[in-house]
This record gives structure tokens, C-alpha cells and sequence, in this order.
């Protein structure tokens, strides 16, 4: 018989070990939050290596590969028609694609009679396009739809008013009857159903890309209109290259087309008056019709084939487009009413009708973690590469095409494929915000504007350096210079934690040489380096520049002629006109002096030409380092250079002006076996300062194929890296149930939630702190607006005064936006404000939000009740006893 | 004297014919793509423009703007020597060709050669082996089984065998190759997962030469399996067809009624006598398969001249495009050409009529 001591510790040793097994689970429990979390990493980048395989345009084979995880992720767009073909866990991220729209040829063709020719027709034509049916029915719903090219981006919120004012919307009728008044009043004739011009069939004929599934069925769709219109419609079908060269490089009064539908990338961006300059206005050569100044795409006088009133409107275009691109206005306000202006001209030309812009999904396996969608980019950019992953030590992903152009800083890297993949093997400076686009700092190097006026005020220390182009000299400025903005630019932070792929520091030497690169290929004819093509992308930057200053061994004060109203767009603006090179690759100018130099020996004794258009012209190859041909005569050019231990001549000039020792014999040497040791490992001179070192790069297989490989140099600590940089940017929506009536003494309530989808995911989420904005307009005047922040789980309410507007139905347009995440789609809806003395209706209550509830932990639960049991039954047994 | 003059005739015949095939294809080319190269130049320029602008807010006048516009323009046209006189061009073009310098690919499209050279001599030169140990092979493989076949059935004309043969012949040779490609890759490459879907090696490809050799054959095996599928009936016919019609001749009753071994009536004589038919027939599928197949060599991305041909034309690169339409043209005319110098070596009538 145990003794009470015994019967006790018999009772209690259960409970004890029950309670320890219980803490054990709880200690391995995963939180109960409805997000998993992860590790922060502490070093980038997070794959140790990646394979890109290149599908060669075969987008079919590239998907059936991702469908099939052959791949994680395919680096292009998935078209509409194969979404259904994708596995619904998969994820999708949606990225601003392609503005689609109309273009109308407004000139009196030379073959026939063209209706377009007539404000009026192309400008009824906004009523028959069908925006909503081309977004709901062609882009399946990924898009929105828009009237004027301004669609998601934060410019588009200025141009509500403008659109409403304006009141387009489908209607057919009253396309019909205005076509109907202006070309009877031409002299056509309108005959059971059908329009004749003296006694022919008015024919119009409409170009289709029969190479893109979305143009060629809304084609289909917008001759079908046409015909209805009466007009018997002639068919133009072609490619690309067709269309470049019949509907952009022909004279439009002879050449076959007067309806073509286009699709423009490249739409995204925070300030972007350069879309409305170049759409609207003839002088940026993007117009098929003549101002009083500028030609039809640069090169054909249609003054004597338009009509006058057209070339007097697209003067004034012209105009106003160049008051925009030279910043000619002193402040934000001025610069949003001249884009109004000109967004208006557009419009009521109508030679191009927007339709909107299309959202396509780029996807990924479910198992992939880290891609960051930009909206300026799309998902394969620098910032994904610091932390894409898919849990494996090797990740496999799949492009269109490794690269349609060469890798060289001063002409190259031009096309989007050769960037995707290059972005891997240098940091950028700048990074635009993945949600909106506006420039920020990315951990690289930090800036401080000291000045940005309209005015040119701010005064040029005369020890500042400056090029002068008649005798390719650098000098010092000189006595009573003044400029419009200064920026001082620290690289601290590149410095101290990045290095070039083979090793070499990054020092003032490189960042220096490369100035004095870019002056010679673009400013100075008479450089043995000079090339044409650079001269049309980099010279008016350069010449922006009023001169610069090495202030110490890691910054440069930079002093620029240009302006513009926000401090840190100059300052952007200012660090790329003295460092114009790399394209259109950010960060693509960063390689090691010692590369420069041999790419400049090599172009100088015409072995390869910066450009394609001068490698053409002499017969040489585009300058690549990663051509095998180009990599072996860099090599021989950097063996040589280090034999003789050359110090390049722009780096000594540099240093006599700067009074810095930037290089001595011995570092050079160093530098050039460092980059000769690079180049005969890995076979390739693209040596940067990514994360990534290109250790593979294979075009002589099928697949084609490149292998990147962790930079160990790339020391750059995440907690550099500013968190917004690497977030991905939240798709907001409004939820609500709009009012149908109001009175004019209550302000009109809206209430209803912001629900948030994060890229890579389909689960929507309350959004706390976005910005809602609604806007009321009577008969397209706009009477009142007002914003205001969404609270907890998302939920807003809003209220719109509503005095003078009884008996009134009023539109009101609203929107939703955060500081991360700008793409505006605005929901319309109408009320009537009645007079006070009518009952309303009450309004509804909002549609239900979505709360985030932690899951229960079942796990716990059934534990605890165990515990309980054994605890009671330990209990009673010692207690019987 | 009769074989030489014979063969003299016919090689200056073939070259008169080569140089006359590219200079119509020069000339009627030429307006095309001049007209292209022109027209896009003003694209590009307007969307250098753009980018320029999105890049710096750098002050221009309608000046500069046009100048730069202009200068993008003429240099474009420099490039490609387009602002050269027609017949100077002309004439550079037949002296290359007569040099077999085929000039440099379009800069701007992404065709390069193995080595990352634009000149269309490398290009071709880094794709045609492909073609070759895909196509030639897939042709050896073809004629033997043919002729094994083709054989077979007339040795035993009347039989369910050779009754077999024109229905096989019609049936796989109305099928298109890519069609059979397609169904080849749903099946044993997406369906079991027993082959590759296409490419020529696998990544990263092995290091070891023969598991590197291995991952080739591995990666040809469904394309050859479709050339096969398609080429073999048609070719078996081919061969049923003249054997059959040499085995009606008379010399055949003869050596039958000396009861000659029937293996020897057809393996010595029939064959002798059908031999200049067949080697024509060999000569020209050898000689076609080094152009390729454009379908499928596109269906399984196999790099070779069919697939260069493919993205030549989607590229607009008209020199490459030239290149590759010569280089074909030389050895299809090269391939008849030898195939009539061996008729004329095996068939003497054919010489003695030419003289």
C-alpha cells in the first residue's frame, strides 16, 4: 500500500510531465496569425544561384514549363487566352502593361476620301469605342479602361476633371448623328445605310496586327462598328514591323491606313508629362499630322493635307509640350494645368481615342517567395533578385529571350530582355517605388539638394569642372556661372559595402573615368571614341550640367541648369545628366574603370562600335562583354594595358583638376589582373556591383541558357535598404454600396471598406490609412470633393457636402490610393440630391468588410482538455486513497 | 572529251543559275526592305525621343529636338549603306558573293553566331551543323529503312505487305511533321515524361563529352522519331515504285528464265539498273536536309537553319534572311548538280545525248 506521500507524487508526476509535453508543444507551435512569418535575412542575396532559361519567344513552351515546375517563374506577361490554363494556386502578379488605343489618320489622304480627316468624326469616335466592353470582354477584366492616356498612374488623378467635364461615354446614336452632320456637310452622300463620297463607297481602311491576340479581336469588333457607321472597311492586316513601317515611317497622306490600334509599355511613372508631350504634341515626332513648327513623326509636312483649324491646335500642342518638357512654369500647379491643357488638346483632336490599359499577370509556382512586383519594371527587377527564392539552393526561371542587344554601358543594354537579365549584376542608385514610381534612395548612395530653383540663381564655385566640348578638355568653370539646382551626391554607402564582381573597390577613380567616358562618346567629335548614336541619347543631358565638384573622396556636388518642383525628381534628374550612362539600365553604367578603358581602346582602333547603328555602318560588332569574340579582344586589351600599367588619360586629368591622387601604377596593376582573372574564369566582362555575378552565359545551346551566381563582394546590409523598396505594392479597391439619393442639407455619406490584395496573393485584406477621395460633378462641372483615411480594417466613411445641388443628380467619382500603391480606377456612381422637404431613403449599410480573425489553434485545445482529465482522474485517485 | 565537256557544261550552267536566283532575289527585295529599314527609322527616333525624356528633364528647343530626330534618322539609313545608289549596292552584293562574304546581320535583331559575331557567314556556320546532325541523320535513317522497305515490297509485290506500303506512304506523309511533333511532345514528353519537350541539351548540359553526346541524342530522339514517322512510307514507295517498274523489263524475264537466284536478279541487276533513279532520289533528300524544316525545327526550338530561317524572318533581318536563301540555294544546286555528274557516270546514254 503506497503511503499519502507516494499516492501524491503518483498523482502529480503525470500532470508534471502532461504540462511539460504541453509547453514543448507550444513552444513549436506556429503563431496563429493568418501570415506565416519568416526569417529576416541578413544577407543578400537570398538564392545562392539561378538558372535563366530563355524560351526564344515560345511563350507556349515557356508556360507549359512553369505549368509543369520545370520553372518557377516566367519572366513575361501570360497572355489573356492562357490564364485559364494556369493552376489556381499559382500567383499572379498584376503589373500595368499596355496603354491600348485608336489612332485616327487626320490628313486628306491621296487615295480617297478619309472621314478622319474631320475633328468631329475621330472626336464621335470616342462614343463608339466601347472602353468597358474592351476591358470586361478583351482583357477579361485585367485592365482599365480610360479616356485619356493618363490610366492608373498618379497623373491620372488630375485629370477627372477634365474627363467629366467632357461626359464620354458609349452612345452610339449620338456618334451616328454627329458622323452623320459633318460628312453630309462635306459632301457625302448617306445611302441605304451606306456612305458614298461622289458616287464611290467611302472606304476605310483599318490596319490589324495580326500578331497580338487583343488588337486583332478588338479589331473585329471595331470594324463591325465602322460598318454599322455605313462605312465599307478595307482590312490592312501585318506584324510589327509592318506597322513601324507603313502606320510610323510612311507619310500619312500616301500611306494605306487610317485606323490602327496601338499598345504602348513604357505608361508608368509619377510624373509623367512625357506621355502627354509626346502623344499630343507633333514637335517629339509621335504624330501622324504637321504643327506650324514640327513635322508628322518628324518628317512629313502634312500642313497642305490637314485641315487649318488641326494645325492650329496642334501648334498650340507643341507649344505647351515644350513649356512642360523645359519645366517652363515655377511651380507643381502650373505644371498640372498645363498637362491639362495639353490632355485636352488631345482629346478634342482625338487623332488618338484611349481605350485603356491593359493589368497582365506575370505568375509563379505557389513555392516562390521574394518577387517584388514594380510597377514600372514588373516583377524580374533588382530588387527580386536580393530576395526571390523557392526554397531551393538552386532556382530555375524562364525568360522570352536572354537579350536582344548587346551589354555595353554607352549604347547597349537598350532592349528590355538584355536589361531583366543584366539587372542582376549591378545595383542601381535610384530606385523607383514598386507601387507608384516615385524615385527613392535603395541604399547605394544618399543625396542632399541644396538648391532647386526656376530661376537660374544658384551661383557655380568657380573650382568647379566643366567640359569643354571644342577642345575635349576638362576645366574649371570659371568666375560668374549660375545654375538652376544643386545636388550633392554621397556614394559612401556603395563604397563601403559593394565591390566590383572581380574584386576591385569601388573608388571616385571609377565614377570619375566613366564622366570622362561620357563626355568622349557623346559631346566631343573628335574623340576616337565619339559615337553618333551616343551623341543623339546623352549630349543635351550632359550639356545640362553647369559643372561638378569632388568634394571628398565619396561625394560630388553637381550643378545643373534644369529644374523642376519636386527637390527629389531634380535631384534624380541631376545625378543621371553627369552619369547619363547605362540606358536604360539602372545601374548599368557601374563598371570598373579598368573596363572602360579597354571598351574604349577596342572602340577607338574600330575592332567594335558602341552602337548597333555605327557597328553596322563599319561593319564591326556591337561591343558586348558578353561576346565571346569581344570578351577575348577585351582581355588581350586589359593584358597589354597592365604590362604598360596605364593609367588612363581621363583618370590623370581628373586628378590634376580635382587635386586627389585617384590611382597609382600599382593599384592599376592590381585592378587589371583582378579584372583579367574575372574575365578568364567566367568568360564574360560583366563585371558590376549586383548581387549576381553572370558566371554562364551560353547562346550556343537550345535552350539558351545563363547562370547567376551569389557576388560574394555584394555586402550590402539589408537593413540599408529602406523596407519600401522591397514591398510589393497592394492592389486597393473600394468596397461600398453607393446612395442612391440625398438631400441637400445633409452631406452625402459614403461609407464602405479599402480592401488590399498583395501581389502573389488573391486574399483581399482591410487596408488601414488609404487615401479615399471622392469627387461630385453636376453636368460635368465639379462641385465639391473630399478625401479622407480609412480606419481600422479598412472601413471609411466619407461625406460630401451637397448645398446647391437640390434637384440635381450629381456623378460622383471616386478613388482609392495609398503612399505605397497608386493605380487609380476610378468607380463612378450617380445620386439625386433632393430638397430637404423629400423623405430619403436611408442608405444602406456598407457591404461587408473582411477581417483578418487569427485561426484557433485545435492543437492547443485538445491538449488543455487532456491535461484537465489526467489532472481530475490524478485528483481523485490520491483523494480515494 | 564527252564526259568533261558534259560536266564543264553543267557547272557553268549551275553557277549562271546560282547568280541569277540571288540577283532576282536582290531585286526584288531590295525596294522591301529598304522601304522597312527607311520607315522604322522614324519610330526609333520617336521613341528615343520618348525615353529621353522620361529619363531627364533636360530643356530642348524644336530645333534640337528636330536635330536629333534627323540625326537618328540618317544615321539609321548610313548604316545599312541604304544611302548609297541602287546600283552600287547591286554591285557590292554579287562581288561578296562571288567572295562568300555574306555581309553582317541586323544589329538590332538578336540572331548572332555560337561565338556572338553578327556576320552571317558565323551565323549560318553555327546553326547548319545543327541541321545537319538532325536532318541528315533523320535522312540516312529514312532512305535505309526506304530502301529496305521499298525493296521488300517489291520482292513480294501482290502481298499484304506491299499493299501495306501506299497506305502507309499516303497516310504518314499527309501528316504534317509539326503536327506529329506536337503529339509527340504532349505525349512522351508532357504526358510520361520520357523525353525532353525540345532544345538540343539539357541545363546546365553535362561536361563530360560523351554524357554531353548522350544528352543529344536524348534530346533528338522525338524529332527524329517525327522526321522518320513522316519521310519513311514516302520514300519506301518511291523505291516499291521504280524496283517495280525495272522488274517488268525485259533483261529481267531473261536472267529469271536462266534461273538466276531471285536475290541476285534484284540486288545485282534490278538495282543496278534502278541505281541512277534512287541516287538521284538519295542525293536530293541529302541534299534538302541540310536546309532543315522550318515547322519542326521551331516545334522542338531545334537551333538549326529551319529555326534561324524562322526568327530571320520574324526579326526583319533581311541580310541573314539573303544569307541563309543563298547557302540554301548553293546546295541545292550543288546537290543536282552531282546528282547529274553521277547520272551522267552511271547512265552513259545521258552524256552521249548531251553531245
Amino acid at each position: 500500500m503506497l503511503s499519502r506521500k507516494s499516492r501524491f507524487l503518483v498523482a502529480v508526476l503525470p500532470i508534471l510531465i502532461v504540462l511539460s509535453l504541453l509547453g514543448a508543444l507550444l513552444a513549436v507551435t506556429a503563431p496563429t496569425s493568418a501570415q506565416t512569418s519568416t526569417n529576416s535575412p541578413t544577407k543578400y542575396p537570398v538564392t545562392p544561384e539561378i538558372y535563366v532559361i530563355s524560351y526564344s519567344g515560345n511563350d507556349q513552351a515557356g508556360i507549359q514549363a512553369l505549368v509543369h515546375q520545370d520553372i518557377a517563374f516566367y519572366a513575361y506577361q501570360v497572355p489573356l487566352s492562357q490564364i485559364s490554363s494556369i493552376p489556381s494556386n499559382f500567383q499572379f502578379y498584376y503589373t500595368p502593361a499596355l496603354l491600348y488605343d485608336v489612332l485616327f489618320n487626320p490628313t486628306n489622304v491621296s487615295y480617297g476620301f478619309n472621314p478622319f480627316m474631320f475633328q468631329q468624326v475621330r472626336y464621335a469616335m470616342n462614343f463608339i469605342v466601347n472602353r468597358t466592353y474592351f476591358v470586361d470582354s478583351i482583357l477579361g477584366g485585367h485592365g482599365i479602361p480610360s479616356v485619356t492616356m493618363y490610366t492608373g498612374e498618379p497623373d491620372t488623378q488630375y485629370m477627372l476633371p477634365l474627363v467629366e467635364s467632357m461626359n464620354i461615354h458609349y452612345n452610339f446614336t449620338y456618334a451616328n448623328m454627329t458622323i452623320y452632320k459633318t460628312l453630309t456637310a462635306a459632301g457625302a452622300q448617306y445611302v441605304n445605310g451606306k456612305w458614298y463620297y461622289k458616287g464611290k463607297p467611302i472606304t476605310v481602311y483599318v490596319f490589324v496586327r495580326t500578331d497580338t491576340n487583343v488588337r486583332q479581336t478588338y479589331a473585329k469588333y471595331l470594324i463591325a462598328q465602322l460598318e454599322k457607321l455605313g462605312f465599307q472597311v478595307q482590312e490592312v492586316p501585318g506584324n510589327l514591323y509592318k506597322q513601324i513601317s507603313l502606320v510610323y515611317g510612311s507619310n500619312p497622306v500616301n500611306a494605306t491606313w487610317e485606323v490602327a490600334i496601338e499598345a504602348w509599355g513604357g505608361v508608368y511613372a509619377y510624373y509623367d508629362e512625357g506621355l502627354a508631350t509626346s502623344f499630343v504634341a507633333p514637335v517629339f515626332g509621335n504624330v501622324p499630322a504637321s504643327s506650324n513648327v514640327s513635322l508628322a513623326y518628324g518628317s512629313f509636312n502634312t500642313t497642305n493635307d490637314q485641315l487649318p483649324s488641326l494645325t492650329k491646335q496642334l501648334s498650340i500642342a507643341d507649344q505647351i509640350a515644350l513649356r512642360l518638357a523645359n519645366t517652363n512654369y515655377t511651380n507643381f500647379a502650373q505644371r498640372t494645368e498645363l498637362l491639362q491643357q495639353l490632355v485636352e488638346i488631345g482629346l478634342n483632336t482625338s487623332i488618338r481615342v484611349y481605350l485603356g490599359m491593359g493589368l497582365l499577370p506575370y505568375v509563379a509556382i505557389p513555392n516562390m517567395t521574394g518577387l517584388v512586383n514594380n510597377y514600372i519594371q514588373g516583377p524580374l527587377n533588382s530588387m527580386s533578385y536580393l530576395t526571390m527564392s523557392d526554397g531551393q539552393p538552386v532556382l530555375k526561371i524562364g525568360v522570352r529571350h536572354l537579350s536582344q542587344g548587346a551589354w555595353n554601358p554607352v549604347a547597349g543594354f537598350v532592349d528590355s530582355y538584355t536589361d531583366e537579365l543584366a539587372a542582376a549584376t549591378v545595383y542601381p542608385w535610384v530606385w523607383s517605388y514598386n507601387g507608384n514610381g516615385y524615385p527613392s534612395p535603395d541604399g547605394a548612395i544618399t543625396w542632399k539638394v541644396v538648391a532647386d530653383s526656376p530661376v537660374a540663381n544658384v551661383s557655380v564655385p568657380p573650382d568647379a569642372i566643366t567640359f569643354n566640348p571644342s577642345n575635349g578638355e576638362f576645366q574649371y568653370v570659371g568666375q560668374g556661372n549660375f545654375a538652376k539646382s544643386a545636388v550633392i551626391v554621397n556614394f559612401a554607402p556603395m563604397m563601403q559595402y559593394l565591390k566590383f564582381a572581380d574584386g576591385q573597390n569601388i573608388t571616385m577613380a571609377d565614377l570619375l573615368y566613366q564622366i570622362y567616358i561620357a563626355y568622349m562618346v557623346a559631346v566631343y567629335p573628335n574623340s576616337s571614341i565619339f559615337d553618333p548614336y551616343a551623341q543623339s541619347l546623352y549630349s543635351t543631358a550632359l550639356s545640362q550640367v553647369v559643372g561638378f565638384k569632388v568634394l571628398n573622396s565619396t561625394a560630388i556636388e553637381i550643378w545643373t541648369s534644369a529644374w523642376y518642383p519636386d527637390p527629389n525628381e531634380i535631384a534624380v534628374s541631376d545625378i543621371g545628366d553627369l552619369f547619363p550612362l547605362g540606358y536604360a539600365l539602372p545601374g548599368g553604367n557601374m563598371f570598373p574603370w579598368t573596363i572602360y578603358k579597354a571598351m574604349a581602346v577596342i572602340v577607338s582602333e574600330k575592332k567594335a562600335a558602341w552602337s548597333s547603328s555605327q557597328a553596322q555602318s563599319l561593319g564591326v560588332d556591337w561591343l558586348s562583354v558578353v561576346n565571346p569574340n569581344d570578351v577575348n579582344m577585351i582581355l588581350s586589351v586589359l593584358q597589354q594595358l597592365q604590362a604598360n600599367k596605364t593609367i588612363p588619360e581621363g583618370i590623370i586629368e581628373m586628378e590634376k583638376l580635382t587635386n586627389m591622387t585617384l590611382l597609382t601604377p600599382d593599384e592599376a596593376v592590381q585592378d587589371y589582373q583582378m579584372a583579367i582573372n574575372f574575365i578568364k574564369t567566367y568568360g564574360n566582362a560583366m563585371i558590376g556591383d549586383g548581387p549576381y555575378i553572370l558566371t554562364k552565359y551560353s547562346t550556343s545551346t537550345s535552350p539558351q541558357y545563363a547562370v547567376l551566381s551569389a557576388n560574394p563582394y555584394f555586402n550590402l546590409p539589408p537593413s540599408a535598404i529602406p523596407s519600401q523598396v522591397l514591398q510589393n505594392p497592394m492592389t486597393v479597391t473600394l468596397s461600398f454600396t453607393p446612395p442612391v439619393s440625398a438631400t441637400n442639407t445633409t452631406p452625402l455619406m459614403i461609407t464602405g471598406t479599402v480592401l488590399g490584395t498583395s501581389a502573389g496573393s488573391s486574399e483581399a485584406v482591410g487596408v488601414q490609412g488609404a487615401n479615399v477621395t471622392a469627387l461630385v460633378f453636376v453636368n460635368g462641372k465639379l462641385m465639391a470633393q473630399n478625401s479622407t483615411l480609412s480606419g481600422p480594417n479598412g472601413t471609411f466613411t466619407l461625406y460630401l457636402p451637397t448645398a446647391n445641388l437640390q434637384n440635381q443628380v450629381a456623378k460622383v467619382v471616386m478613388y482609392v490610393k495609398t503612399t505605397s500603391s497608386v493605380l487609380i480606377n476610378p468607380q463612378t456612381f450617380s445620386v439625386y440630391i433632393a430638397p430637404s422637404t423629400v423623405t430619403t431613403t436611408s442608405t444602406t449599410t456598407p457591404t461587408s468588410t473582411t477581417s483578418v480573425s487569427a485561426p484557433f489553434n485545435s492543437t492547443l485545445v485538445i491538449a488543455l482538455v487532456v491535461v484537465v482529465i489526467i489532472v481530475i482522474a490524478a485528483v481523485a485517485v490520491a483523494l480515494r486513497r | 572529251m564527252g564526259y568533261l565537256s558534259f560536266a564543264i557544261k553543267k557547272v557553268i550552267s549551275y553557277i549562271l543559275a546560282l547568280f541569277g536566283t540571288m540577283a532576282i532575289l536582290f531585286v526584288g527585295t531590295y525596294p522591301i526592305y529598304t522601304t522597312v529599314i527607311v520607315n522604322s527609322a522614324n519610330f526609333v527616333a520617336a521613341e528615343t525621343l520618348r525615353t529621353l525624356q522620361q529619363r531627364s528633364h533636360t530643356p530642348l528647343t524644336p530645333e534640337q529636338i528636330q536635330q536629333i530626330h534627323d540625326q537618328i534618322v540618317n544615321q539609321i539609313i548610313a548604316s545599312y549603306g541604304l544611302n548609297k545608289p541602287f546600283a552600287v549596292q547591286f554591285f557590292y552584293f554579287l562581288k561578296n558573293l562571288l567572295t562568300f562574304n555574306l555581309g553582317y546581320g541586323y544589329t538590332n535583331a538578336p540572331i548572332t553566331s555560337n561565338t556572338g559575331s553578327y556576320a552571317v557567314a558565323d551565323i549560318i556556320a553555327s546553326y547548319l551543323p545543327n541541321t545537319i546532325l538532325l536532318f541528315t541523320t533523320g535522312t540516312i535513317i529514312v532512305i535505309i529503312l526506304g530502301l529496305v522497305i521499298g525493296l521488300l515490297a517489291a520482292r513480294y509485290a501482290g502481298s499484304v505487305w506491299d499493299r501495306l506500303v501506299p497506305v502507309v506512304a499516303v497516310v504518314h506523309s499527309s501528316f504534317p511533321t509539326w503536327w506529329i511533333g506536337f503529339l509527340l511532345i504532349a505525349a512522351l514528353a508532357y504526358g510520361v515524361h520520357l523525353f525532353p519537350p525540345g532544345g538540343i541539351v539539357s541545363v546546365p548540359p553535362p561536361k563530360n563529352p560523351v554524357l554531353y553526346a548522350l544528352d543529344v541524342l536524348y534530346h533528338m530522339a522525338l524529332p527524329l522519331i517525327s522526321i522518320i514517322i513522316v519521310g519513311v512510307g514516302g520514300f519506301a514507295y518511291v523505291v516499291r515504285s521504280l524496283v517495280l517498274s525495272t522488274l517488268s523489263e525485259d533483261f529481267v524475264i531473261a536472267l529469271r528464265a536462266r534461273a538466276i537466284p531471285e536475290r541476285i536478279v534484284l540486288f545485282k541487276h534490278v538495282m543496278r539498273a534502278s541505281s541512277p533513279s534512287i541516287v538521284t532520289q538519295v542525293l536530293l533528300a541529302l541534299t534538302t536536309s541540310i536546309t532543315g524544316s522550318l515547322t519542326t525545327e521551331v516545334v522542338f526550338q531545334w537551333p538549326g537553319m529551319g529555326l534561324l530561317t524562322w526568327e530571320a524572318i520574324i526579326q526583319n533581318d533581311v541580310p541573314v534572311m539573303l544569307g541563309v536563301l543563298y547557302v540554301t540555294t548553293l546546295v541545292l544546286l550543288a546537290g543536282l548538280l552531282l546528282g547529274e555528274l553521277i547520272y551522267g557516270v552511271l547512265d552513259p546514254r545521258i552524256r552521249v545525248g548531251e553531245d
